[in-house]
């Protein structure tokens, strides 16, 4: 069994003018455990929508996405709350760390709402990516590759066994995306989660097992025209 | 229970990062949970004291004139005497069975602004300055010889004049102090005892003699009608002598002070019974209690205006924090979890405003109490249980926790997704 499967999952949004405008489409997509891959697609393919769906952010119009045998669509949003604390560590594109607290205090936080904050192995994580002596500096006081770290640690600080990043190495430059992407895939392999890493990179493509264009497993955004600017 | 270590993260961190809004949230609640624990703390406490809950008289005697003006002046020491009465009317309550206890009270003399009271040592004897409790002289000193220019002083006096164990001292004509063109009384009178505190009017006076206070140079009596000049070494008849007041302990309770009551009151024309002192008092009570009452409303209003800068400084901040609840929820953080977060922290600062309340309320309290206790010797005691004590911050926290609800309401209903996207 795998450890994501995803079962014709739909997902449309109503456009200003009231049309309805779907965004995403995909009949069938699995992931198996401890599995890395690259999904590749154009701005507003559906990427995010598809990660959010993923990780029970947003609940799809139908469809399943199993994850270890759990339908996340079926749950309650308390639960799929739930479940993302505990089985989901999430790399955003931006980041998303939180201003006001300590790279410490972000990947704590990562954690209160899991297995629970569990201090002296957030700092071990921050200290094995680097982050050591940074450990109570605030976002602002952080370089961008630096941030990027602290959102990485945030993510695996629950141990994961799925790991999701959006465009984690949209904000870098070549040389340090690869640097990225590789710190991202051997953490994730050490750790024994599943990757699933949206990107238009393709220079970072090597490092992935298997490489999936969106577009072959997202009927909706096979009418690029149609999904462009609709929702990223 | 372990999403609790992280609420409480989030809310420091909030608190922290809105410093200045907090701040002058919390100052503001603070002076109102001050305010009105003061107001009805004081307002009890004064009525307690001023009511006289367990004084050892149950009336008054004076001269006809106001009760209030009687009971202010002969138990608290304020205002002027409305007169004097003959020694003879002090006599026959004196020697009337159903009377306990007649204290009689001369006055008329000061020192720098202290008031001097002749009396009988009836007072130190049989005078319950509350329930149980007598006057008692501090160790190394005596209550003083009747027939000697002797004085027991307060201990207020003793704090605040130049007054202690063994000094003399010349009496001031009148009941003030009078910077310019006082009369100095040539008698000089010496200390031998001071009072322990009592917390009560009569820390604040000078007790000598009765009899020398009718021997004071100046003083004349007129007891008979006929002013009268007492002659040193000849014994003053009664009918000359006169008394500012009586203060009067009946056997058989109210029924006794009634019985009085009509026969002074509505029958005689010569004196005024103020029975029973507290109804006196109450009466004053009773015409300021409209004061009492805006007091307490306007204190009211003000937790009201604190508890709504909580909501306001709150609701604010929620656009900008809307992302920051976005990243808590895409965590794993349920909707009741962010919004929880939002209670808790308006709790926290109605919290910390409550904390500063206490200080607030001490602050107001101490200077209300040292004013009341400088004019009045009254002791007001800011520790003393009072249900405002615990109402008014328990229920300034329970405001905060309800102005927080609006605000947890905007948090709890954050899109996750539209929220997370990058802002540029």
């Amino acid at each position: 069994m795998p450890l994501l499967e995803i079962r014709d999952l739909k997902k449309a949004y109503r456009a200003p003018d009231g049309t309805v405008e779907p965004v995403l489409h995909v009949p069938h997509f699995a992931l198996e455990a401890e599995e890395q891959v690259a999904l590749i697609g154009q701005s507003g393919s559906g990427k995010t929508t598809l990660l959010h769906a993923i990780a029970g952010i947003l609940r799809p119009d139908s469809g399943a996405v199993l994850v270890d045998g759990l339908d996340l669509v079926g749950l309650s949003e308390g639960r799929r709350d739930a479940f993302r604390a505990r089985q989901i560590g999430y790399v955003f594109q931006t980041f998303n760390l939180l201003q006001g607290y300590t790279a410490l205090e972000n990947v704590v936080l990562g954690m209160v709402f899991g297995a629970g904050a569990d201090r002296p192995y957030a700092a071990e994580l921050l200290q094995r990516l680097g982050m050591g002596d940074r450990l109570d500096y605030r976002p602002s006081q952080l370089s961008v590759g630096q941030q990027q770290r602290v959102a990485l640690a945030r993510a695996l600080a629950n141990k994961p066994r799925l790991v999701l990043a959006d465009e984690p190495t949209g904000n870098l430059d070549p040389q340090r995306a690869s640097e990225a992407i590789a710190l991202l895939t051997s953490l994730c392999k050490e750790r024994g989660a599943a990757l699933l890493v949206v990107t238009h990179e393709r220079s970072v493509l090597d490092a992935f097992e298997r490489v999936v264009d969106l577009k072959e497993i997202n009927l909706a955004a096979r009418g690029a025209a149609t999904a462009q600017g609709v929702h990223p | 229970m372990k999403a609790l270590g992280g609420l409480l993260l989030i809310v420091r961190r909030s608190l922290r990062q809105h410093l200045l809004s907090t701040s002058v949230t919390v100052f503001s609640t603070a002076i109102a949970v001050g305010l009105v624990m003061s107001v009805f703390h004081l307002n009890a406490q004064t009525r307690q004291a001023f009511l006289l809950d367990g004084f050892g008289a149950d009336a008054v005697l004076g001269a006809r004139g106001s009760k209030l003006q009687l009971v202010l002046n002969s138990v608290f020491h304020l205002e002027t005497s409305p007169g004097n009465i003959p020694w003879a009317l002090y006599d026959e309550m004196r020697l009337d069975p159903r009377v306990a206890m007649a204290v009689p009270y001369a006055v008329g003399d000061n020192y720098r602004g202290f008031r001097i009271v002749g009396t009988t040592l009836e007072l130190f004897e049989r005078f319950e300055v509350a329930r149980g409790k007598k006057l008692a002289v501090q160790p190394g000193g005596v209550v003083f010889d009747p027939n000697v220019r002797e004085a027991v002083i307060g201990s207020v006096v003793a704090q605040n004049s130049d007054l202690r164990l063994g000094t003399l001292f010349q009496p001031r004509h009148g009941v003030v102090s009078s910077p310019v063109g006082e009369v100095i009384h040539p008698e000089e009178y010496q200390v031998v005892g001071v009072l322990e505190p009592t917390g009560t009017p009569i820390d604040r006076v000078i007790f000598i003699p009765i009899e020398g206070i009718f021997r004071m140079e100046g003083h004349e009596l007129k007891g008979a009608g006929e002013p009268y000049k007492p002659e040193a070494g000849v014994a003053i008849p009664d009918e000359h002598k006169e008394v500012s007041a009586v203060l009067l302990k009946f056997h058989g309770g109210p029924r006794t002070g009634q019985q009085y009551d009509r026969q002074i009151n509505m029958q005689g024309k010569e004196a005024t019974l103020a029975f029973p002192l507290a109804q006196v008092l109450l009466e004053i009570f009773q015409k300021l209690g409209w004061m009492v009452q805006v007091l307490g409303t306007v204190a009211i209003l003000v937790a009201l205006v604190a508890g709504s800068s909580i909501l306001a400084a709150l609701y604010n901040t929620m656009n900008e924090r809307r992302r920051e609840f976005a990243i808590l929820r895409a965590l794993g953080a349920k909707r009741r979890t962010v919004s929880s977060a939002i209670v808790l922290e308006s709790s926290a600062i109605a919290l910390l405003g409550a904390l500063g309340g206490l200080l607030v309320y001490g602050g107001i309290f101490g200077a209300a109490a040292y004013v009341v206790r400088k004019e009045t010797g009254v002791v007001l005691d800011p520790l003393a249980y009072h249900p405002s004590l615990v109402l008014a911050p328990l229920g300034m926290v329970a405001l905060g926790a309800l102005a927080g609800i609006l605000p947890a309401l905007k948090a709890y209903s954050t899109d996750v997704a539209a929220n997370l996207v990058p802002t540029s």
